[in-house]
């Protein structure tokens, strides 16, 4: 190869592709491919944390919750509120919504289970129905002893649980609750609501043989 | 710096300021219409019943927000506690284009004759700011006529007496009776009684390019999927923009009308929707925001010459703040009377609205709207249980057995019922919040008593089980919601009243009202197309005055 | 500094760590692309739903990528996705859940096709086809009713947007037209419309009805059946759950009388027959079904098959949803085909 001893050395192209740099690509494209399967899988195993059952309540608060909310509208031959989802109408909205009721039902939670383990020395969902019934009338009647509701009102955590677990069960399923709508099915609602929309017998103008318009 | 200078700036697109707008861009002024909501989407909300305007469970679908509003609340022992827009006692009627007529139940009253001379009816009240208005129903009755043909309104009055005169029937065929409203009008009609179909502000055939209602359970509260509904948002409005004369800029909060020290007003600060203050002069304003929020908008307007807000002199702005007590019965049905066709409210009797011995004025009568689900739980006798089996038993054996026959009682105005602003709370943009104080006139409650045992009565005779009273009981109270009215009354001494009797604010030549605030006294009747008519005579007034030279 | 040695160092400080971001990419998107989904998607608690749906539906011997395309094709884009699920995991509002795009929906319909090609091509020869320029342009419709929120709740339910967002102006005058062009062609009511995938018995005995307002399918079976009346009589109705589906947008006005609005609920010497007795599920046809009971020729002497069926005129006396035997007969029993 001539070279014009003038002119600085010109680098050859090949020495892009000597030996040592193709061996850096191919170790970084190993490497590399290595890391992505490595983090990517990384990321799942990561990521797979047992999906929490709610958002906002412990597995104690939701089991207390539960109970409650049944008592407000228990099962018959028509669905309950647990069976109609009302635990994850509340759950949800407490993180959107209901920001505000957050500690309420913090505290009313726990204030209800500290009063069942002194009057009945039992947490309020293992009581039989008959006296859990009985608990809610005195926490309804303001009864309950007052050492443990001295943040929280009694009747009125005790009210938004009612207002909350109504919402629950007969609002819109598109909110956690009213599961399968199955207050509507009770209430022998049609849902969803069904309502033609040709109303004035308007011929289209689209052949239904065709399905094409007279012009085309 | 001051936007260019347009003809007119109206303040809110709800029921009286959309009428504004189309009145006058059609008369060729530049109209700017500031609204502090958006446009409402049907399917936004669609028929959720948490997010209705009627449970706004999670905040009001049509607005105002929870986030950026709030208001104050002067209790019994001036205890104060801030309220948000959801909230009861917030007195919320809607914030969106279109105002409350998005979501209204869109009955269509016109108010009798009676109702305008209220003192010469019945004599001075005690304690109270009663009062005739300063118009009459013969000069009013063409713009009713107008705002039932322009709006939109299915109705028949063949069978209804009480009513005052009208020169032309309503534009639609009335809507047909449901199965509750057959039933009262049948018992209404044997007890001597005139039961009549509600008029009502929804298409009952297709009507101005709108389609025919296609009767939705889900219809008060909720804005209409097919618009057979009518409001401003689909009526006057868009033959407004069409003009080409007339902007809406929404997401607009309006802060203070600007008043010179020539007594004019120059003016309007607001905050746009980014939240930067901008000015917007105009030769005239117009204020149409409802009666609470117009009336904190005067008096958040100070200037030198009205040191206590615009048009405040006499200390008259935000007074007289009426709404609707609502009372009625409602009773249990052998048989279930449940129609799928809603709305449901269907039938009325206007025989209660005056001449009730010993009592001033009364109310009309009408079966109620259906209850979806949730709001169905507070329909109970006094003392049934609110939980637990007997609860869910009740709500499952009559929610298709539910009859209910309700009504608004005329209030009596008072001077202690009051809108003023606070002087230390205030909303998302900085401005002083509407303070709301005092209670109802003692004398609304035995009207209130008798309506509900007429409605009672009417149940019993139609056979139904179980009635109950849905009365006012003891407690006053405030009133206010979606028909408040009053807080900038309309009157022809300025010592006594805000505006004269073409919503021009006494001393602001250039500042007109055309809202609900101008009610004198709020009738027996839900008010919308009463604001209707008046946006309509205001306009009118401003048109021909503007068409002589004046405002320039 | 020689030029060699600078080509060396951005050799080294630039196109090494390139070739390692891409090939890491790549391996990365590789593995999620052919892993067990049980490893990769499912991975994010955000899916055990829908994975445990498909777990048990008759599509589960199907990997994921078989059917979704989209997010899940092996490119850059599919890799930007992966990344803002992952940042979605940690930020969104638990309020939010995943659903799939329009577009998506209509990539995985093109995999349906590859599979159901019968069914598909039936149903691409039927008036459930109909293309979104079709519903909502046709002039005809747009002047005698005006467009509304209440059309997507049957055509464009999966349109990611309001009414005002399609198509314009929404009046009764027009001139109508897209507000995005690319949608003309879009079919309005693709398969999602009435199946859902993930469940056990996908397309075969059951369907599923995709409701906008509460953005998910519900089954045939929990949907209600509608109790349905001419004049005042109630009409018997088909105990069929997929005929709940059809009349949940063929409906009849909020009065439920049989024959109104859309409904064609069959009334008179058809009633209590579903829909699905005669129409054919996917090309929605009639034709030939006649005969499917009814001998060539009926003990009346009526050519069945011949007859004028026609049911586009709602006072035609053959109108085949509410024919009676009076319309024909004038009360008496007809007399034997044979003595003619």
């Amino acid at each position: 190869m001539h070279t014009n001893p003038s002119e600085p050395p010109v680098e050859p192209k090949a020495d892009f592709f000597t030996r040592r740099a193709l061996l850096k690509f191919s170790a970084a494209t190993i490497l590399g491919a290595s890391f992505g399967v490595g983090a990517s899988v990384g990321i799942t195993r990561w990521g797979r944390s047992a999906a929490p059952a709610y958002r906002f309540f412990s597995a104690a608060e939701a089991g207390t919750l539960i109970a409650i909310c049944e008592q407000i509208i228990p099962r018959d031959d028509a669905p309950g509120a647990t069976d109609a989802g009302v635990i994850h109408y509340i759950d949800r909205q407490l993180c959107g919504p209901f920001v505000r009721h957050q500690e309420t039902y913090r505290l009313g939670l726990d204030a209800m289970q500290k009063t069942c383990m002194q009057v009945y020395q039992s947490a309020f969902e293992q009581l039989d129905f008959e006296r859990q019934t009985a608990a809610l009338r005195t926490l309804e009647a303001n009864q309950a002893p007052k050492e443990f509701w001295e943040n929280q009102s009694q009747s009125g955590f005790f009210n938004l649980v009612i207002e909350h677990t109504r919402q629950g069960f007969y609002g819109s399923p598109r909110h956690g609750g009213n599961r399968d709508y199955a207050s509507y099915r009770m209430l022998g609602l049609a849902y969803p609501n069904l309502i033609g929309q040709n109303r004035y017998g308007a011929k289209s103008s689209i052949n239904p043989e065709t399905h094409a318009t007279p012009e085309s | 710096m001051p936007l260019p200078k347009v003809n007119v700036v109206i303040v809110g697109a709800g029921a009286g300021g959309g009428i504004v707008a189309k009145e006058l861009a059609q008369a060729g002024l530049q109209v700017v219409l500031l609204e502090r909501g958006e446009w409402p989407r049907y399917d936004q909300h669609d028929d959720d019943e948490l997010n209705s305007q009627r449970t706004p469970v999670h905040g009001n679908p049509f607005g105002p927000d929870d986030q950026r509003h709030r208001r104050v609340v002067v209790g019994d022992n001036r205890s104060t506690r801030i309220v948000l827009p959801s909230e009861g006692g917030y007195q919320n009627n809607a914030g969106c284009v279109g105002g409350g007529t998005v979501s209204y139940g869109a009955m269509a009253w016109r108010f009798m004759p009676q109702d305008f001379r209220l003192v010469s009816t019945y004599g001075e009240v005690k304690d109270s700011t009663l009062a005739d208005w300063p118009l009459s129903y013969d000069e009013l009755e063409p713009y009713y006529e107008k705002a039932e043909y322009e709006i939109g309104v299915a109705g028949d009055y063949t069978n209804n007496p009480n009513s005052g005169p009208r020169k032309k029937p309503f534009p639609m065929p009335a809507f047909p009776l449901n199965t509750e409203g057959r039933l009262i009008s049948e018992t209404a009609t044997r007890m001597g009684l005139h039961p009549f179909p509600i008029p009502m502000l929804r298409n009952s055939v297709p009507y101005n390019g709108r389609p025919a209602c296609i009767h939705m359970r889900s219809c008060v509260g909720f804005a209409c999927p097919v618009d057979a509904k009518a409001g401003s948002q689909n009526t006057v409005l868009p033959v407004a923009l069409a003009t080409g004369n007339c902007k809406v800029r929404t997401g607009c909060v309006a802060a203070e009308i600007v008043v010179d020290d020539h007594g004019r007003a120059r003016a309007l600060r607001y905050f746009d929707e980014n939240k930067r203050p901008q000015e917007q002069p105009a030769d005239l304003i117009v204020i149409s925001a409802s009666a609470t929020e117009t009336a904190r908008l005067l008096l958040n307007s100070k200037s030198k010459l009205f040191p206590n807000g615009a048009g405040n002199n006499n200390d008259w702005v935000g007074r007289n703040l009426q709404g609707h007590l609502y009372v009625g019965a409602s009773g249990l049905m052998e048989r279930e009377i449940y129609e799928e066709a809603g709305p449901g409210a269907t039938v009325a009797i206007s025989d209660f609205n005056h001449g009730n011995p010993g009592l001033m004025g009364g109310g009309v009568l009408a079966n109620e709207f259906i209850d979806l689900p949730y709001h169905f739980c507070r329909n109970r006798p006094p003392g049934a249980a609110r939980w637990g089996k007997a609860h869910k038993d009740f709500q499952r054996r009559n929610y298709k057995r539910l009859v209910r026959l309700v009504g608004p009682v005329q209030e009596i105005p008072n001077f202690t019922a009051r809108v003023s602003v606070d002087p230390s709370v205030k909303d998302a943009w900085g401005i002083p919040v509407c303070r709301l104080s005092g209670t109802r006139h003692p004398g609304d409650l035995p009207t209130g008593e008798f309506l509900a045992e007429k409605a009672e009565a009417i149940l019993k005779e139609m056979g139904a089980t179980g009635t109950w009273r849905n009365s006012p009981g003891k407690s006053l109270g405030l009133s206010g919601g979606q028909h408040q009215a009053g807080t900038c009354r309309m009157g022809n001494d300025p010592k006594t009243s805000v505006t004269n009797r073409f919503g021009q604010v006494h001393e602001i030549d250039n500042l007109f009202i055309a809202d609900g605030s101008l009610h004198v006294t709020n009738g027996g009747f839900n008010p919308v197309l009463t604001i209707m008519a008046l946006a309509y005579w205001v306009a009118d007034s401003i048109n021909a005055r503007w068409k002589g030279g004046d405002f320039r | 500094m020689t030029a060699k040695r600078r080509s060396r160092l951005v050799l080294s400080a630039a196109l090494i760590p390139a070739v390692f971001l891409i090939a890491s990419s790549i391996g990365g998107m590789a593995w999620f692309h052919y892993a067990d989904p049980a490893d990769s998607c499912v991975s994010c608690h955000e899916m055990t739903g829908m994975h445990a749906a498909w777990a048990s539906s008759s599509h589960r011997t199907l990997h994921c990528r078989n059917c979704h395309g989209g997010s899940l094709t092996l490119d850059a884009h599919a890799l930007g996705a992966h990344l803002n699920r992952v940042v979605q995991h940690f930020t969104r509002s638990p309020d939010k859940p995943i659903r799939l795009t329009e577009d998506a929906l209509l990539t995985i319909q093109e995999s349906c096709r590859t599979c159901h090609p019968q069914s598909f091509s039936d149903w691409q020869n039927s008036g459930h086809a109909a293309t979104y320029e079709r519903i909502f342009l046709d002039e005809t419709h747009n002047k005698t009713e005006q467009l509304a929120a209440d059309c997507l709740r049957c055509h464009g339910m999966f349109f990611e947007g309001h009414i005002e967002d399609l198509v314009t102006p929404v009046s009764s005058t027009g001139p109508w037209h897209l507000k995005d062009p690319a949608k003309a062609k879009q079919a309005a009511i693709p398969c999602m419309a009435c199946h859902q995938i993930h469940s056990p018995t996908a397309g075969f005995h059951s369907s599923h009805l995709y409701i906008r307002r509460e953005k998910t399918s519900f089954g045939d079976e929990l949907l209600p059946i509608t109790p349905m009346l001419r004049g005042e009589r109630t009409v018997e109705v088909s105990p069929d759950p997929r005929q709940r589906l059809c009349t949940q947008c063929h409906a009849p006005n909020a009065f439920r009388q049989a024959g109104s609005g859309d409904d064609r609920t069959p009334t008179g010497v058809h009633e209590g027959l579903s829909c699905l007795d005669c129409h054919s599920s996917h090309n929605n046809s009639a034709k030939q079904s006649c005969a499917t009971c009814h001998p060539a020729f009926s003990n009346c002497g009526i050519n069945v098959e011949q007859m004028d069926t026609t049911f586009r005129d709602p006072g035609s006396k053959h109108n085949i949803h509410s024919m009676d035997c009076g319309d024909c007969h004038s009360g008496k029993r007809p007399e034997a085909a044979g003595t003619q």
